[in-house]
């Protein structure tokens, strides 16, 4: 399978839904077989999160559908893998 | 359908669980069944004391309408001081993630809870003051006299209030449930006897 492999992005949420709720919810989107989401910074009512999603023809769209509906904002896409994973 | 019902029920849990409101709407739940049970045992304890000038129905028109009139405030009150609250939670976290958060889980959390706080709020003195008034509808039907029906009911309502306190009790996880519905016995039994001084002093 080709398409979207691998997303890499700065996203700034709130302290609820947790990264636990935010992970099962990415984990639905079509495409996505994995989700790992790495704390960056906490602050008043808010985390700095990176989300890393890797899957097979990731639905982009339904991922950052589902940022923008558990209140995220992204700020940024910091990596995208195509094609073949790299090893 | 049964899947659409299912996906809705398992949407409202979740609304309510990520407001975390299962407190507040348990707190509603007993604070406003309370609240019927002692205006129904006021206006029955009042009542007593004119049983002979009253009939039936008369009591249940008298009980129900106060019970309508609370329902209707409860669904106006809790509705606009719930959304008033989230609104103003929902404003703090726009401001921290510096975007709108229309059309996301907030605001659908929000709806949601508030709109479930304006029916448990509603229906909970209704619901509670109807069962307490039974004897009173047995009344109607002929089954009892009025003024047994109405002593039943108050006993009723006692036992109900003594109930939503051992609830309260139980759901905080309090081993001491039963002073809780004491305490609650108490509030009306005190209603209770202010209410016959004042029905004695009329006589």
């Amino acid at each position: 399978m080709g398409g979207i492999r691998k997303l890499v992005l700065d996203v700034l949420k709130p302290e609820d839904p947790t990264i636990i709720d935010l992970s099962l919810s990415l984990l639905e989107v079509k495409g996505v077989k994995t989700v790992k989401i790495n704390l960056i910074e906490i602050d008043k009512n808010v985390e700095n999160v990176k989300v890393i999603v890797i899957g097979d023809d990731i639905d982009c769209n339904g991922v950052f559908e589902v940022l923008d509906e558990l209140g995220c904002a992204l700020h940024s896409i910091d990596e995208v893998v195509a094609g073949e994973l790299e090893e | 359908m049964k899947g659409k019902i299912k996906n809705s029920i398992d949407r409202f849990w979740k609304h309510i669980e990520f407001f975390e409101a299962k407190p507040i709407l348990r707190r509603y739940i007993a604070m406003n069944g309370f609240d019927g049970l002692m205006t129904v045992l006021g206006i029955l304890t009042g009542l007593f004391h004119l049983t002979d000038k009253l009939s039936p129905t008369s009591v249940v028109l008298i009980v129900y309408g106060s019970l309508i009139s609370i329902a209707l405030s409860g669904v106006w009150g809790a509705y606009i001081v719930e959304k008033a609250e989230r609104d103003k939670e929902i404003e703090k976290m726009e401001r921290s993630l510096l975007r709108s958060l229309r059309g996301t889980l907030f605001k659908e959390a929000e709806e949601t809870v508030c709109l479930a706080a304006a029916l448990v709020d509603s229906l909970s003195p209704v619901f509670f003051g109807m069962l307490a008034t039974i004897p009173i509808v047995l009344s109607m039907a002929g089954v009892i006299n009025l003024r047994t029906a109405i002593t039943a009911s108050i006993l009723l309502c006692f036992a109900l209030m003594y109930a939503i306190g051992t609830f309260l009790g139980v759901e905080m996880g309090k081993e001491e449930a039963i002073l809780y519905g004491l305490k609650m016995l108490c509030a009306g039994a005190a209603s209770f006897i202010l209410i016959n001084l004042l029905g004695i002093g009329v006589e």
